[in-house]
């Protein structure tokens, strides 16, 4: 069912409408809420949202023969920052605000935060909470988990999604204003996907991050199947202590070496540091440990002393690098 | 005066990329206290760039002429973002962060954090007093103001009184006020004000010159510099407290049009301005003084939305409870 939740007059077009699709059987006690494109540029999120909502359209018609049966609620949020993917920005330029750092967001504030409020208050009852999201910004990240606890069934929803990596984070004032940290604060089981580059649509890896939805909904018993139950790999979970940046010293072009997933070897290299004006090789960064690489740097261009990949390694670091 | 890079960074092509402070202290002695001033965390934000320069101007001035005015240290950083000020952005520029949500706890690794957290250091280490300057964002024009996180009034509003402004907003903490400069110096026990002032990407001359009487009659009051002949008539400001302050939005989309003058007193009902519907030619709301009290912020950029701030007033009156 496609529902407008929020309508807000624009000043020289059609107002500007969210929507939300749900679908659920007669009966029920649990909910999914779906949450994608934050940012306008979160393209893979909100093109899966799009194949998952065709999906569930398909299994719940009427005289439908799909062999799926839905006993749960689910509850989806495609292109959640409707004005910036329109404008084709990350974040809408009129009124700059990030709207992941905007929850709960307010009625009465600037667009951004009613739309923010809009989803935190269609969400902050559900059973599960899921948010796809793309690497920050510059990085390609390997499709992994991100969440704020490391609790049960945040291992059963990242094992369900077919994530072998978990990171946890830790609580900060800006993560605070975060959808994830707000679902976190009324107990909602949640975690971030986040894979692949902003600005970016892979279709490839959407095939995967979608059969991992699938998968996921089997888990949980959101959806059944006669022959098909849900699988449920294992997941490593990685704390802030555990994860190792790997900076570069000098500034130029860097062309990575290996994709993001890899597991690295210590000295494998990462890629190639070359000057912008002569294409000098000035650094060949390499993998200080043995680790898994997270984040590798797609955007080329680099500040030196800025990382350009992320390795999450098995030992706890005693030290942060700050 | 002393320049003295503070931080320096690489820039892709190789060229380097300085923050640059101004030190001007007692020649033969021990400063008595240290002060520091801080503008352009905010790229887009020129009024506190021209302040400072306003500042070091008076100060390099004041050094040739009457030496002997120093009795602390006086540390500028006029302009602390410099690549978000040259493209004239809010945000650090490629980065695509705000350098005032780069400090306190919990900040992921960046260059931008690297970089913000030395400039924090520095200005820890030699300020014993602060003050942040900024300028408003694109959307509304404000007078002169100083704005106090609750729970800091006790110590901040004495040293506020003395900078000229016209209002102090004592205000609660937002969320992400804690990764901010004056946060942060604040919890180091440094007290530091953040002065607010007209609108980002212009200069207001008279808003600056206010501001920057207000500074010099600071630093006299805090023993920093001594200036017996100052004769400047410091107005006492308008102390607003979070209950009297009422901020008045957009309830329909189109373009705010003000009719009232920033920095007047309005009274209750009294029309703010109109936002009209330029496809039709209609006026399709009239936004009112919700009380009356001194107008001390008014929107500038034109496009509205519904909940999009048009103005702040401090209530003469306080609204019943
Ligand atoms: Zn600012």
């Amino acid at each position: 069912m496609k529902e407008k939740i929020l309508s807000l007059p624009s000043p020289l077009g059609d107002p500007l409408e969210l929507y939300k699709f749900s679908f659920a059987p007669a009966r029920y006690d649990d909910t999914l809420s779906l949450v994608t494109g934050l940012h306008g540029d979160e393209l893979n999120g909100i093109y899966l949202a799009g194949r998952l909502i065709q999906f569930l359209k398909t299994a719940t018609a009427a005289r439908s023969n799909s062999p799926y049966q839905l006993n749960q609620r689910v509850q989806i949020f495609p292109a959640v920052q409707l004005n910036a993917l329109q404008a084709g920005t990350r974040i809408w330029p009129q009124d700059g605000l990030d709207m992941d750092l905007s929850f709960p967001g307010s009625d009465e504030g600037d667009l951004t935060e009613q739309l923010a409020r809009a989803i935190y208050r269609h969400t902050f009852e559900s059973t599960w909470g899921l948010i796809l999201a793309s690497a920050p910004e510059h990085f390609e990240d390997a499709p992994h988990a991100v969440c704020l606890n490391r609790g049960r069934n945040e291992k059963k929803l990242a094992a369900g999604l077919g994530l072998e990596i978990a990171r946890v984070r830790e609580t900060s004032p800006l993560r605070r204003v975060q959808l994830l940290h707000q679902w976190m604060e009324h107990e909602i089981p949640s975690l971030t996907l986040c894979a692949g580059r902003a600005g970016q649509l892979d279709q490839a890896l959407c095939d995967s991050l979608f059969r991992g939805l699938l998968n996921l909904l089997l888990v949980t018993g959101i959806l059944s199947h006669p022959e098909q139950k849900g699988k449920k790999g294992e997941v490593n979970f990685f704390n802030s202590r555990q994860e190792v940046p790997v900076k570069v010293q000098n500034g130029g072009l860097f062309l990575p070496a290996v994709t993001a997933g890899t597991r690295m070897k210590p000295g494998q290299k990462l890629g190639e540091l070359r000057t912008i004006y002569e294409g000098d090789l000035v650094e060949v960064p390499e993998a200080p440990e043995e680790g898994i690489l997270v984040s590798i740097r797609a955007a080329p261009v680099v500040y030196p002393s800025e990382p350009v990949a992320i390795l999450l390694v098995e030992h706890k670091r005693r030290f942060w690098f700050f | 005066m002393t320049p003295q890079t503070v931080v320096t960074y690489q820039t892709p092509l190789g060229g380097s990329i300085k923050i640059v402070k101004q030190t001007f202290g007692p020649q033969n002695r021990k400063p008595v206290r240290r002060i520091s001033f801080v503008a352009g965390l905010h790229g887009n934000e020129i009024e506190g760039i021209y302040l400072c320069h306003l500042l070091i101007a008076h100060l390099k001035r004041l050094q040739q002429t009457r030496p002997d005015a120093f009795r602390g240290q006086v540390n500028v950083y006029p302009a602390v973002n410099p690549q978000a000020i040259g493209s004239g952005s809010r945000l650090w520029p490629f980065f695509s962060v705000d350098m005032n949500r780069l400090l306190g706890d919990g900040t992921e690794p960046s260059l931008p954090a690297e970089v913000s957290h030395a400039f924090f250091r520095d200005v820890a280490s030699s300020s014993d007093l602060a003050v942040d300057f900024h300028a408003s964002n694109m959307h509304l024009l404000e007078l002169p103001q100083i704005r106090i996180v609750e729970g800091l009034e006790g110590r901040l509003v004495p040293m506020a009184r003395h900078c000229n402004v016209d209002v102090i907003w004592i205000h609660p903490l937002g969320r992400v006020f804690e990764t901010t400069l004056g946060y942060n110096l604040n919890q180091k026990k440094i007290p530091t004000l953040v002065i607010e002032t007209g609108i980002c990407l212009r200069i207001h001359p008279e808003f600056c010159e206010q501001i920057f009487n207000g500074i010099l009659n600071l630093l006299h009051h805090e023993g920093i510099l001594d200036l017996p002949d100052l004769a400047y008539p410091v107005r006492s400001p308008l102390l607003a407290l979070p209950f009297q302050v009422a901020l008045c939005a957009a309830r329909t989309t189109g373009l705010f049009v003000k009719r009232a003058r920033l920095g007047t007193q309005v009274k209750e009902g009294e029309a703010i301005g109109d936002i009209v519907d330029p496809r039709a030619g209609d006026t399709v709301e009239t936004v009112t003084a919700p009380g009356s009290g001194l107008l001390f912020t008014l929107r500038e950029h034109p496009l509205v939305h519904p909940g999009a701030p048009v103005a702040r007033l401090v209530l003469n009156e306080s609204p019943a409870p």
